[in-house]
């Protein structure tokens, strides 16, 4: 399994800066190609010729985050965002963008080493951007998009299938114990206990986040598409 | 021995003089009770022309009198209009009130005619309707109670001149004031029961509007005195953020000059070795990650100055995302200096660990803890670094634990900004916990330590 990206593209208007990155990843192996704008990237086209893409906020002309919606939208590749601009606006803006990490400059060489090595084994694979989650119709197992089986218990089963009722809703602790039958106490501890424990074995088990977000002050909500698929078909 | 109508025409006169005296001691006199006053003038001198043709044989009233008693009353009614009369909403009103002086120079003018008493019944109805009209399009008298009763009394007037109008020629018969006649007696003592309520109901209304300007300007002066203390205590905000912005660029001036230079020194070395061709690694490294270093050590003083800078300006508000916290703790790991992080032993629970986070200030927290702990530790120790998921607080807990050089410098109040404990042997301001505390809370979590065995565990805990 390759650990390294082999086609790296860089953009990024500190040209000394991305000389340095470049020489540092061919190094590590790696062919890179640099841009100093978004649209000497797009006049040079063949986006699906690189597997990974390293991209600055604050570009000349079509900036960081439109550049991160143009390729998203056409390519599955990992990109990762190393850029000077702070704030949560910066890091939320390029997420929803469709980045998978982003680093805050001063960065070092080898902080962007390891932000592509754990892009690169998190989505490496295209179909794990493509495939969504599922689950079999008896709410035993939950399957993540790169096919890692997670076993749930009758009451996690149960609090999955309440959420995926309520497609995207957000649904209130009292009624999740009452549908997963936890006593509640008043204090809901029992449930979030329960939402703690299943999250961490999904990330042990499945080495990625969980399909479903705490909502602050009112309960759980599904944050990914679910489908569900036949109980038989789990291993297969 | 007087007559019933003269003897009540003095009446009237001491009346008008009374209430005279009355508003002419009251004070704040505006616009409507200068013309009020006017009017008063007016009718007295009317009363006096009156009294004086009563007193003669045929007890005829005097045709000037009559004048000047309508005259006063067309003077009057402009005092219940608005401080500019000439408005299009005042156009049926000012046509009466002109017409009641054209009914008061009729009189005049025509004289002792058999007309006369219709002229005056005719000038006492516009001038009661000019004044019932002004009233109702003056905004000023809204609300006021005491217009209620004023408007009552104009309204019972306006039926007294009503009825003369229907006794007097050509409706009726009547057509002149002569002789101690009943109806003569009753309109005179009607005359003064009505002024002597119009009079009343005109003070109360005065009494009511300047109570009322005296509560609006009380009002008004308390808007003010808050504005002007919102002010103050804006002024005085801005005055502190100034303050703490100035305070902070102070002690980052002083935290990245030092360093800056140091930096310099060991890169100009490098390049000044190179030169003389002494290109040995086991020369030119330990040189260059001395200046590496010391621009680590600057990019974390700035980092915490602009953190610290946004908290102050804009708070805490910030959207967090599912991030892996072991992905955070390995690039802050990376912050450290290359020289000290062999002494960080990291312990993570999981390979992956998932929390709402903001990964770039949690990352300067978490670089913060290390720091701190290497910093505050003895040279030849290691410190350890977990990442545990803690299912008593259900949090994720991210526990830096070391040994400390002086158990004492840790005191209650190091998570605030510009504490530092009890040392002073190194530099800096200690804005690093306040930081790690603001960046706790930021993530609805906890920041919290405790001391055994010499060691000290500094917790700062996520909810996930």
């Amino acid at each position: 399994v390759k650990v390294f990206p082999s086609d790296i593209c860089i953009v990024d208007d500190d040209t000394e800066f991305v000389s340095f990155v470049a020489d540092y990843l061919r190094l590590r192996g790696c062919r890179c190609t640099t841009f100093t704008s978004a649209e000497e990237l797009i006049r040079r086209g063949g986006f699906k010729e690189y597997d990974f893409f390293i991209f600055d906020l604050g570009l000349p002309g079509i900036d960081g985050v439109d550049l991160t919606t143009l390729i998203r939208s056409s390519s599955s590749a990992g990109i990762l965002v190393v850029s000077g601009r702070l704030g949560a606006d910066a890091f939320n803006s390029a997420l929803a963008a469709g980045a998978d990490m982003f680093i805050n400059k001063p960065a070092r060489f080898d902080q962007i080493s390891h932000a592509i090595q754990s892009i690169w084994r998190r989505y490496g694979e295209p179909r794990a951007r493509l495939t969504p989650w599922s689950i079999t119709d008896d709410f035993a197992t939950l399957i993540s998009p790169l096919a890692y089986e997670v076993n749930l218990s009758p009451v996690e089963g149960r609090l999955i299938e309440k959420l995926l009722e309520n497609k995207g809703e957000a649904i209130q602790r009292a009624e999740l114990c009452l549908v997963a039958g936890i006593s509640g106490h008043g204090d809901y501890r029992n449930l979030d206990a329960a939402f703690f424990r299943l999250r961490r074995k999904i990330e042990r088990e499945a080495s990625c986040p969980s399909p479903f977000r705490t909502v602050h002050g009112i309960g759980y909500q599904l944050a990914e598409e679910i489908e569900l698929k036949p109980a038989g078909s789990a291993s297969q | 021995m007087l007559g019933t109508p003269l003897l009540f025409q003095y009446v009237y006169l001491g009346e008008i003089i009374a209430f005279s005296i009355c508003m002419l001691v009251l004070q704040g006199r505006t616009r409507s009770v200068n013309i009020w006053l006017v009017s008063n003038f007016v009718g007295l001198a009317g009363s006096i022309f009156i009294i004086q043709s009563l007193a003669s044989p045929d007890e005829e009233f005097s045709t000037i009198g009559s004048a000047l008693t309508i005259f006063s009353g067309g003077v009057r009614c402009v005092c219940f209009s608005g401080p500019i009369i000439w408005r299009k909403s005042n156009l049926v009103a000012n046509a009466l009130a002109i017409t009641t002086f054209a009914f008061g120079l009729m009189i005049i003018l025509f004289g002792e005619s058999i007309y006369r008493l219709m002229f005056i019944a005719l000038g006492g109805i516009s001038a009661t309707l000019a004044s019932l009209l002004y009233i109702y399009s003056n905004k000023r008298w809204e609300g006021l109670r005491p217009i209620y009763f004023t408007a009552a009394v104009l309204m019972a007037s306006l039926m007294a001149f009503l009825f003369v109008l229907s006794q007097s020629h050509p409706i009726g018969s009547q057509t002149k004031f002569a002789g101690p006649s009943t109806g003569q007696t009753i309109q005179v003592i009607g005359l003064c029961v009505f002024m002597f309520m119009f009079h009343m109901g005109f003070i109360g209304l005065t009494v009511s509007r300047q109570n009322r300007e005296q509560f609006l300007q009380l009002r008004r002066i308390h808007r003010v005195q808050a504005t002007v203390e919102k002010s103050k205590q804006r002024e005085q905000q801005s005055a502190e953020l100034a303050n703490e912005r100035y305070h902070l660029l102070k002690m980052l001036t002083h935290e990245v000059r030092q360093p800056l230079n140091t930096a310099q020194a060991a890169l100009h070395t490098v390049i000044d070795q190179l030169g003389q061709g002494r290109t040995a690694s086991d020369h030119i490294q330990p040189i260059a990650i001395n200046a590496q270093s010391t621009l680590n050590s600057i990019v974390l003083s700035i980092s915490n100055s602009i953190l610290g800078a946004t908290l102050i300006t804009k708070g805490r508000a910030t959207v967090l995302e599912q991030i892996d916290l072991c992905d955070v703790s390995q690039l802050a790991l990376f912050d450290l200096d290359p020289s000290q992080r062999n002494r960080i032993e990291q312990i993570f629970e999981q390979p992956v660990i998932y929390a709402d986070a903001d990964p770039i200030v949690l990352r300067l927290a978490i670089r913060n803890l290390l720091e701190n702990a290497l910093k505050y530790s003895p040279a030849d120790t290691s410190v350890l670094f977990e990442l545990v998921a803690d299912e008593e607080r259900l949090a994720i807990v991210i526990r830096v634990t070391n040994e400390l050089i002086d158990p004492a410098m840790l005191s209650d109040d190091i998570f605030e900004r510009n504490r530092r404990g009890a040392d002073s042997q190194y530099a800096g301001y200690g804005l690093g916990l306040y930081i790690v505390k603001e960046v706790a809370e930021m993530h609805h979590g906890e920041l919290g330590y405790h001391v055994a065995n010499g060691k000290v565990a500094f917790e700062l805990s996520i909810p996930a």
